[in-house]
């Protein structure tokens, strides 16, 4: 598993450290350990250690748009729910289709980036704020659908009795095997973001944050390139979605609120905006803190509400700046110039 | 080259621009010159996109720019600096750079995502990046955050954003503002060693010092209008020019009203045409 | 026939009159600071709640001219809570990205609807009426008393305010930050105080439509303001954005788009488009203004320095 290192190294060009094995060695002790003492958990950690293994992964995909790009996605909740009721709906006894989990996967995903690609369109080409407001329409709109189109959607009642997935003959049922799921998708989406980060789209999106009139003068085309950001992001979130509806084999309009967005978009802010390890970090104190005070339950949205005006006065980088990246820490472990 | 067809634009009643033409040889350095709201910002930000044209035609090389958007106009081979700096200041110098060679076809983008292709070519960008900064002496700031350079560094890095992709057209648009002489002379220096026989270059300066003495060609514009244009000895003795800035009561109100504008001291020393002094 | 269209005229001008008091919060905020003020909607909720809590204390509920000393009071808390929105989380953002003010806006709602809650409660509340009751039944719709009220309050609030915008020195001010701020500040315009102000205006504004809502509707929910926000936005890019006509205009066009669709739509599909989807159209409306003309209907100019870039596809 030294693919990672290289897989990055070459953009690094001049700052790229000498060695690669003490960084990806780094990085490659969360999964292993993960791995190694996460099933020996109880079930009720386990469980935990899912959310935060999937918030992780939808931080890093919205992150894409919000972090890198700096649009800001109001309705990623929107994609995930486009995923999960693909599985619910190609998975159940609702239609009585019963397709495998890994096709669902592809085309719950593929759904989700189509319609950030529809979604984009009309969006994309207009300044960044729009963005905001299209998508929270957007992530309400999903919702209406999902309460209304009774005999698709089973409407407010939502869908249960989800089909068991299998994986390549492996049965996904109890909260270590979606531990694996997870971890494996954790990494694989980790390695994603990172090569977008450090490719020219990355430098394109970077470019488009910081001031897109620029960008346009110096050649980027920063609808396409948006465009592009916007679905990677769909594609991821969907997903998460399809995993989501097999981990909890039962979905409803109420898991996919705007409550689920705004965690979503916490969890990347508190982290670190452009940080693929912000989004871990972040996920793992949005989730881990509320279970933890489960006591003052009805204070938590007013608690995260302050959380993100606090932060973004106070600490708009989040918790790790977005220059202590994964490309940062292969540097200072392999003894490059930092 | 770059040519101005009859160019006229329009804001609203007012003619910012009123039926211009010239042309801009490569090889040589074009000065545009004249008093503020002679129509000259307006000129350049027509040519890069930012405004659109309301008749006539700029041409790169042939290629129509007034019917393209703002991106191609760049891969058609235009490039500018801007009057205040805009730089991407969270990223590094080099990726600054590097802005302006990315791909322009988005499938190779995505390609280049996975890892499928164009791993030799972005090392190559790299080190394009990297000889331009060193070119201008900004080697040592490749890794730095460009919001954090000093102006003076920031401008160069400005410039040699507008360079890397060696554009056929390149438009400075004031790149003296603010600095101090030594700076000023550095900057000469670079821009005078820019010239090749395959790039035009425009300058907009209010330095006439600077201008006269890089300038190839100048060309005077006033109140919208193309007034005059030739080597430097030309325009300095021309008579024509001379009246507009001497002899018109409007037009010395406007070169006043640029000089207030700008809190700049306006002298006139025999001989030497109009000056204007950064305080 | 005559008489369903007529009445749907009415209430489209009831809802209408709503989301254009709504709409001129966002327009004028957003045309000075560029900014969505995603606190808006939730300050008009806040706006109902003060209302009602101002009733019981001071015995008016059900009083018109009772109503009238709540509307005032209120408009004045809660644009005393706009200003001070403004000044802890968006000021010191000024000027750094564009991202960040949006957060910090988005934290501001968050916090303030859960406020409510936390106070409110969780349940709807039944909410008395301020306004006179009794109908008018002309050619077979029927007006109440309540429809006419909420509408002459409405015009009277945007004509004061377009007075107030138009003919007095601080409105003359508001404007002058509104095209530049910085000419506006090297004219001796403090642009603090001109922001401050629409903080003030704009929320109170909301705040009033906030008890016109609850009046006639007999309701007041804590989320209420989520989609009457969303709508509010949409009517003042619709009108197009930045422009005070402009977000009348769109309130009232959202207003007469949102009551036909919804009426006519379940009998043009055959009932296959039901009523339950009302908020969509507003939606669609959002989504087609932008895709054919971003600067909205009374926005002056199209170009890079506004909005939008165009052939891009």
């Amino acid at each position: 598993m030294e693919s990672p290192a290289r897989a990055a190294a070459p953009a690094s060009g001049a700052a790229a450290p000498r060695k690669l094995w003490p960084g990806a060695l780094a990085m490659l002790a969360v999964p292993v350990l993960l791995l190694i003492f996460g099933p020996h958990l109880p079930s009720y950690p386990l469980r935990i250690l899912d959310m935060i293994l999937l918030y992780a992964v939808l931080g890093l995909g919205l992150n894409i748009i919000v972090g890198y790009a700096g649009l800001l996605d109001l309705g990623y909740v929107a994609f995930y729910a486009i995923g999960a009721y693909s599985w619910a709906l190609l998975a159940s006894g609702q239609f009585d289709i019963h397709l495998p989990f890994a096709l669902v996967l592809l085309i719950g995903a593929s759904l989700a980036g189509l319609a950030g690609i529809l979604l984009g369109i009309p969006v994309l080409r207009l300044r960044g704020d729009y963005l905001a407001i299209v998508t929270l329409g957007f992530g309400e709109i999903i919702r209406v659908l999902m309460n209304n189109l009774d005999r698709v959607t089973n409407g407010p009642q939502g869908i249960a009795r989800i089909d068991e997935a299998h994986l390549f003959g492996w049965t996904l049922s109890t909260p270590d095997d979606f531990l694996y799921l997870l971890v494996a998708m954790l990494v694989v989406v980790f390695l994603f973001v990172w090569r977008i980060q450090e490719s020219a789209l990355g430098t394109a999106l970077s470019a488009v944050r910081e001031d897109q009139d620029a960008a346009r003068g110096c050649g980027i085309n920063t609808t396409r390139v948006k465009l592009v950001a916007f679905a990677f992001s769909a594609f991821i979130g969907g997903g998460c979605g399809v995993v989501f509806a097999a981990m909890q084999r039962f979905v409803s309009p109420e898991s996919f609120t705007f409550w689920e967005s705004l965690v979503i978009v916490l969890v990347i802010v508190v982290g670190g905006l452009g940080n693929p390890f912000g989004a871990l970090l972040g996920a793992t104190l949005l989730i881990l803190l509320p279970e933890l005070l489960r006591a003052y339950a009805d204070y938590r949205l007013l608690f995260y509400g302050m959380a993100l005006v606090v932060i973004i006065l106070a600490r708009p980088r989040g918790l790790i700046s977005r220059q202590y990246g994964p490309s940062w820490l292969m540097r200072r472990l392999g003894g490059g110039k930092c | 080259m770059l040519t101005f067809d009859h160019v006229t634009k329009r804001f609203g009643e007012l003619a910012a621009i009123d039926d211009v033409s010239f042309e801009v040889k490569p090889g040589i350095i074009t000065a545009v010159i004249g008093p503020n709201g002679a129509g000259k910002s307006t000129l350049v930000n027509m040519a890069a996109g930012s405004y659109g044209v309301t008749s006539g035609r700029i041409l790169v090389d042939g290629v129509e720019l007034q019917k393209l958007p703002k991106h191609r106009i760049a891969h058609a081979g235009l490039s500018r600096t801007y009057q205040n700096i805009r730089l991407f200041d969270g990223m590094s110098v080099v990726k600054n750079l590097e802005v302006a060679l990315v791909p322009p076809r988005v499938g190779s983008l995505i390609a280049n995502t996975f890892g499928l292709s164009g791993r030799a070519a972005a090392e190559e960008r790299r080190a394009r990046c990297h000889a331009v900064l060193e070119r201008l002496g900004l080697a040592a700031h490749a890794e730095r955050q460009a919001g954090s350079l000093a102006y003076g560094q920031q401008k160069l890095v400005e410039l040699a954003r507008a360079i890397v992709a060696e554009p056929r057209v390149l438009l400075l648009d004031e790149p003296a503002a603010g600095l101090n002489h030594g700076e000023t002379e550095q900057l000469k220096q670079h821009i005078l060693a820019l010239r090749s026989p395959d790039l035009a270059m425009v300058l907009i300066e209010h330095d006439m010092k600077l201008i006269m003495s890089i300038s190839d060609i100048i060309v005077v514009m006033n109140r919208g209008q193309l007034l005059a244009q030739g080597t430097a000895a030309e325009i300095r003795s021309n008579t024509e020019v001379q009246e507009a800035y001497l002899g018109q009561p409007g037009a010395i109100k406007d070169i006043e009203a640029a000089a207030r504008g700008r809190r700049n001291r306006v002298r006139l020393r025999e001989g030497e045409g109009l000056t204007w002094h950064q305080p | 026939m005559g008489a369903l269209i007529l009445q749907q005229i009415i209430n489209a001008l009831t809802v209408g009159s709503i989301y254009a008091l709504i709409a001129l919060g966002y327009t004028m905020v957003y045309g000075v600071l560029r900014l969505i003020n995603f606190a808006h909607s939730e300050l008009f909720t806040a706006g109902a709640f003060i209302g009602l809590a101002l009733a019981g204390a001071l015995g008016v509920a059900g009083h018109p001219t009772g109503g009238l000393l709540v509307g005032f009071i209120t408009f004045v808390l809660i644009g005393l809570a706009g200003v001070s929105v403004e000044i802890v989380a968006y000021r010191p953002l000024r000027g750094t990205s564009r991202l960040a003010p949006m957060l910090s806006a988005l934290g501001m709602a968050v916090v303030i609807q859960n406020a409510v809650m936390l106070i409110g409660g969780r349940r709807p509340l039944i909410y008395p009426s301020f306004l006179p009751s009794g109908v008018i039944d002309t050619f077979g719709a029927i007006i109440t008393y309540k429809q006419i009220t909420i509408f002459l309050v409405a015009v009277i609030l945007m004509i004061g305010l377009e007075l107030f915008v138009n003919r007095t020195n601080l409105g003359v001010r508001i404007r002058a930050v509104a095209e530049n701020a910085e000419t506006a500040s090297l004219v001796g315009i403090n642009p603090n105080m001109a922001i401050s102000l629409i903080f003030f205006i704009g929320p109170g504004l909301g705040a009033v439509a906030g008890i016109l809502y609850s009046s006639f509707y007999g309701v007041a929910t804590f989320t209420m303001g989520f989609v009457i926000g969303m709508k509010a936005f949409t009517a003042a890019i619709l009108g197009g954005i930045g422009s005070i006509p402009g977000a009348v205009l769109g309130g009232f066009l959202l207003g007469f788009i949102e009551t036909f669709a919804t009426a006519w739509m379940p009998v043009l599909t055959g009932g296959l488009i039901g009523t339950e989807y009302r908020d969509i159209f507003a939606f669609s409306v959002l989504v087609l203004i932008l895709l054919f003309r971003p600067a909205g209907l009374l926005g002056e100019h199209v170009s890079e320095e506004t909005m939008v870039y165009k052939s891009d596809f």
